[in-house]
């Protein structure tokens, strides 16, 4: 199964990761630099007197206001890096904006418990009376984007998503 | 779960994230608690060459090195949310009397923001305007303002001494009392609204209101954000600061008084068409009636005996009393009106030194505010000199 494989591999690297974390440091360097941003849209005014918005530095978060996530994948080594997953759990005390997950050349995928990924028409939630619903966006807590291409040397994707503070 | 050579760190997996699930912090109506450090990294899957690498994870700044925890979260705080209501609590006005103390007005003050928050309380007149249909028309005096100590929803004087709330839970609320003197001077059907203000102030000091904090953001600080409504008087929003308005109704008796005479007999008609001439029998009737809103007590009815008559005595009731007391539904009580100012036998009525007729407790104590209690009629007779 599709996502069983790629669960599997993340449990291989968590039972590694309880043997070997603190060998991590001097480690060799992988083929992607990963880098998570937090920012805010604020509201200006440009030299044409134009209201726009532009992202900041995760500006004041109260409960409601949107944060704008960011995860750049660099490819820093001369070989193409394929088959590409990023996987990003949403902060439990955050809510996923509908439709605002992109990337370009990704397919997008939610998941309701970290285990079980799929397209958001066919993701279900069990009720605690044991009935099934269709998930929400508000139940998702994890996103991944699968890259339909490899990230060639020096070559950068991007995924970004909005969460609301709950 | 279907299959039988699943690995055990699977399965811990699952439990992991199940206990994940029940831990969630639970968000507040007012949010996430100020200060939550909210952490979010990312991992990356890929394959060089067709061979799995070990995952990635994300940090701030950029991470290249495989395996867990050798990235770092990107991590924000949540900033403090400030916000607050306030409600009139009994949802109509105080029923109070002129001159009556201390009387109570009740309000919510409910934390609406995301952290603990201490709040300075004020009470003010509000000037004109209508609340609950009623349009205000005088203030009232010497406004103090208590918090419900034990939130009982009753003010207590030895109980409900502070003034201002110190320490305010996220979502949670606390009665507050505006405490008032009506004037002496008030009137029924007057109206005295009372606004309780309350501003937001740094929790546990009150005295030292917040400010709302200027200028970018720092990813690890605790920021200051004013989200509150606007509200009563003008308040305008995101000022830390709510108000909310209460009313007093005045309640007050009114009383009517008309006076009748009728000549009941002279020396040469006697009773037949009897002229007002030296000698003749004058029956005042004097109807006092209660056209306020509460009952009035204490009633004490005087009227001079008019120069150049003689009151007469042994009148009423088969000849044994002087004064006629008739209520509104034509009930008849008699007293006796002593002459030289002492009522010796105790039922209210006397003719005191100065010459007037006196009536009152117990043989008119009360007037209702309507129906046969609500008026009496006092009837006594004189003689012309």
């Amino acid at each position: 199964m599709h996502t069983g494989t790629i669960s599997k591999l993340v449990i291989g690297a968590l039972a590694l990761a309880a043997t070997s974390a603190a060998a991590a440091e001097g480690a060799r360097k992988g083929c992607v630099e990963l880098k998570t941003v937090a920012e805010t849209e604020v509201e200006y005014v440009d030299e044409q007197g134009q209201r726009a918005t532009k992202l900041v530095p995760a500006a004041k978060v109260i409960p409601g206001t949107q944060v704008v996530w960011t995860v750049t994948a660099s490819n820093v080594c001369d070989k193409a890096a394929e088959k590409v997953f990023i996987d990003n759990p949403i902060p439990a005390q955050m809510s996923y904006v509908p439709d605002s997950a992109l990337a370009a050349g990704a397919d997008i995928q939610f998941s309701t418990d970290g285990r079980q990924f799929a397209e958001p028409a066919s993701l279900r939630v069990s009720e605690a009376d044991g009935t099934q619903r269709a998930a929400r966006s508000s139940d998702y807590t994890h996103i991944r984007w699968s890259l339909r291409n490899p990230i060639g040397p020096g070559q950068v994707a991007v995924a970004r998503y909005r969460a609301a503070l709950k | 779960m279907n299959s039988s050579n699943i690995p055990m760190t699977r399965a811990a997996l699952a439990l992991l994230v199940l206990a994940g699930a029940v831990a969630l912090p639970q968000a507040q109506a007012a949010g996430t608690a100020a200060t939550t450090s909210i952490q979010n990294r990312a991992t990356i899957s890929y394959s060089v060459g067709g061979n799995a690498q070990t995952p990635i994870e994300s940090s701030p700044t950029g991470n290249s090195t495989p395996g867990t925890n050798a990235g770092a979260s990107t991590v924000f705080v949540v900033d403090n949310r400030v916000d607050l209501t306030i409600t009139e609590v009994a949802g109509s006005a105080t029923l109070v009397n002129p001159g009556e103390l201390n009387a109570v007005a009740t309000y919510l003050v409910t934390n609406t923001g995301n952290a603990a928050q201490a709040y300075q309380l004020t009470p003010t007149n509000v000037v004109g305007g209508a609340l609950f249909g009623n349009t205000d028309s005088i203030d009232v005096n010497n406004l103090r303002v208590f918090v419900d100590a034990n939130n009982n929803g009753t003010y207590e004087a030895a109980t409900d001494t502070a003034t201002s709330i110190a320490t305010l839970a996220a979502d949670a609320g606390v009665r507050v009392f505006i405490v008032a003197d009506v004037p002496v001077t008030a009137t029924n059907l007057q109206y005295a609204s009372a606004r309780l203000t309350a501003a937001a102030a740094v929790n546990n000091t009150p005295a030292t209101l917040l400010v709302q904090s200027a200028g970018a953001d720092g990813a690890g600080t605790v920021e200051i954000v004013f989200a509150d409504g606007a509200s009563a008087g003008g308040d305008v929003l995101r000022n830390g600061r709510f108000a909310a308005d209460d009313q007093y109704a005045v309640q007050s008796a009114a009383l009517t008084v008309q006076k009748t005479s009728t000549v009941i007999s002279d020396p040469f008609n006697a009773a037949s068409n009897p002229k007002a001439i030296p000698g003749a029998t004058v029956e005042y009737g004097v109807t006092v009636s209660n056209t306020g809103a509460v009952a009035a007590s204490g009633l004490v009815f005087a009227d001079p005996i008019p120069a150049n008559t003689t009151f007469v005595q042994n009148v009423y009731s088969s000849g044994t009393r002087d004064v006629r007391l008739t209520n509104g539904g034509g009930v008849d009580t008699f007293c006796v009106a002593e002459a030289g100012g002492t009522d010796t036998n105790a039922d209210g009525c006397v003719r005191t030194a100065g010459g007037s007729l006196q009536v009152g407790t117990p043989a008119l104590a009360t007037l209702a505010v309507s129906g046969p209690t609500g008026s009496v009629t006092v009837r006594f007779r004189v003689t012309i000199n």
